[in-house]
């Protein structure tokens, strides 16, 4: 009885040792997780990391076009005395700005959709909106059209610039302060080919508005006449931010 | 009786053994996103590469400044003797700043989306703001709609032929990647900006309660915008004289 007793506390003494040797271990495997560079993070702070490096890079490049582009009109200021040169240098450059602007008109190839509301019956309750045009079925074309490479884009002879509002007020959609109604004429400038499959291919948002029973048709065209946006552009809150100035 | 207390024993270290393998594989199992862990290491690198590409494009940047001052002093030179030229450089100045070639400030509105938070997210690697990019066309519209006069998301100034597209684990706008939260800043009156898009029912109340996206919207007395930073070439489009 008293042996087996002995033999019974060795036994608890090996296990308490080895339970203890247990615990230091994870211990020490734990604290060495903590410290320094043994941390972890998931995989997505990396992704957001190459994505800002991705940005930044493609962001140098354009400043460094920005740059060449500056370089040559310093030259072409100072290359010549005479203020003619220099007038006629402004000009140009005024010409380019109004252009990318859209206040002048414009032609070259494209093409040219038309938008409008479906004709089909509807189903058994189906609620009307489901067949007519709202500001983001053109929101989103306008979009496709420009991810495709468009130059310049109207609709219904409104040019479209960086402030158009396209507005879905009822029956009809406001453009540049313009009231019109369905049909929707857009006519875009670019390569006419990939303009059309931007609409038309599988999978775009034209193709499922076309299966939704609107109308959408895309013609290819090799003159088309954009003309500027006709109204004045005055600013009330917007000013230029002087140099040393901090964004 | 001694076999029992062994057994005990045993029973006991194989409960902590079994712990200390599941919260070890719990601290491997990783984020909604992507799954597993990385170590910080490879972050570090990163971060340090974004910064030497910040100082790089810093230093571009200036570059840029002093070319454009140098072109405004001859400018601004030759306008003193010439009525003509004055004009012109007026001229100049209005058109660079609706093309959007100008940094500009002024009152407005910042508007912050982000994605629901984590734990809302089902299981799926897809961003819902980047998927529904075209929730940012919309926004866009209804601020231009409302009156703004400049705007930008991500520092992304909007020009005219600015567009959102969904490009594998990002957004590109004006063609330069960036990934949510987007900040989308816009110059006009700011009351009317924030009424426009806080209205019940309006864009935002979309955001919120159909796809459970985070939004802020803030009021300042001044923003400022960048400008568009690359060159715009035609190559279909041609002017009518």
């Amino acid at each position: 009885m008293r042996r087996s007793m002995v033999k019974f506390m060795k036994i608890k003494t090996i296990f308490l040792l080895l339970f203890c040797i247990l615990i230091g271990l994870l211990i020490s495997i734990q604290s060495r997780m903590i410290t320094g560079s043994f941390l972890y993070i998931s995989p997505k702070v990396l992704q957001d990391y190459e994505t800002s490096i991705k940005t930044e890079k493609m962001e140098m490049e354009q400043i460094k076009s920005l740059i060449i582009e500056k370089q040559n009109k310093l030259n072409e200021y100072t290359g010549y005395e005479e203020s003619d040169n220099i007038l006629s240098a402004m000009n140009q450059e005024l010409k380019r700005l109004k252009l990318i602007s859209g206040f002048m008109d414009i032609k070259g190839e494209g093409v040219i959709v038309l938008l409008d509301d479906g004709t089909r019956d509807l189903y058994q309750g189906e609620n009307p909106n489901d067949i007519l045009v709202h500001d983001i079925d053109l929101l989103t074309i306008i979009n496709d059209l420009k991810v495709a490479g468009a130059e310049a884009i109207s609709i219904n002879g409104q040019r479209l610039i960086s402030n158009t509002e396209i507005n879905c007020s009822g029956h009809s959609v406001r453009i540049n302060n313009q009231f019109f109604a369905q049909p929707f004429i857009i006519k875009a400038i670019g390569n006419p080919k990939t303009l059309e499959s931007a609409l038309s291919a599988p999978g775009t948002y034209g193709e499922f508005l076309r299966e939704y029973g609107l109308i959408l048709n895309v013609n290819k065209s090799i003159n088309i006449h954009i003309s500027k946006y006709s109204e004045g552009k005055d600013y009330k809150f917007l000013k230029t931010v002087e140099e040393g100035e901090m964004i | 009786m001694k076999i029992k207390s062994g057994q005990i024993m045993i029973g006991l270290l194989a409960v902590i053994i079994g712990l200390s393998i599941s919260v070890q594989i719990h601290s491997m199992d990783g984020d909604v996103i992507g799954g597993g862990l990385v170590p910080v290491q490879k972050a570090q690198s990163l971060a340090q590469e974004l910064k030497e590409v910040r100082n790089e494009k810093a230093i571009l940047v200036e570059e840029l400044t002093n070319l454009e001052n140098r072109i405004k002093e001859i400018e601004e030179a030759e306008s003193k003797d010439d009525i003509l030229i004055r004009n012109l450089v007026s001229e100049l100045e209005k058109y660079k700043m609706i093309s959007g070639m100008t940094d500009v400030k002024g009152p407005g509105v910042i508007v912050t989306v982000d994605d629901p938070p984590k734990e809302d997210m089902d299981y799926t690697d897809m961003s819902v703001i980047m998927y529904n990019y075209s929730l940012l066309l919309s926004l866009i519209n209804k601020l231009n709609d409302a009156g703004a006069e400049a705007i930008s998301i991500n520092e992304q100034r909007i020009v005219a032929i600015t567009e959102i597209s969904l490009a594998g684990s990002n957004v590109n706008i004006n063609s330069i990647p960036t990934a949510p939260p987007f900040t989308i800043k816009a110059i006009g009156n700011p009351d009317t900006l924030e009424s426009t898009l806080n209205i019940r029912f309006g864009i935002i109340d979309q955001m919120r309660n159909s796809y459970n996206l985070q939004v802020k919207t803030q009021k300042l007395d001044e923003i400022m915008i960048p400008r568009y930073n690359d060159i715009i070439k035609f190559r279909y489009a041609v002017p009518v004289e």
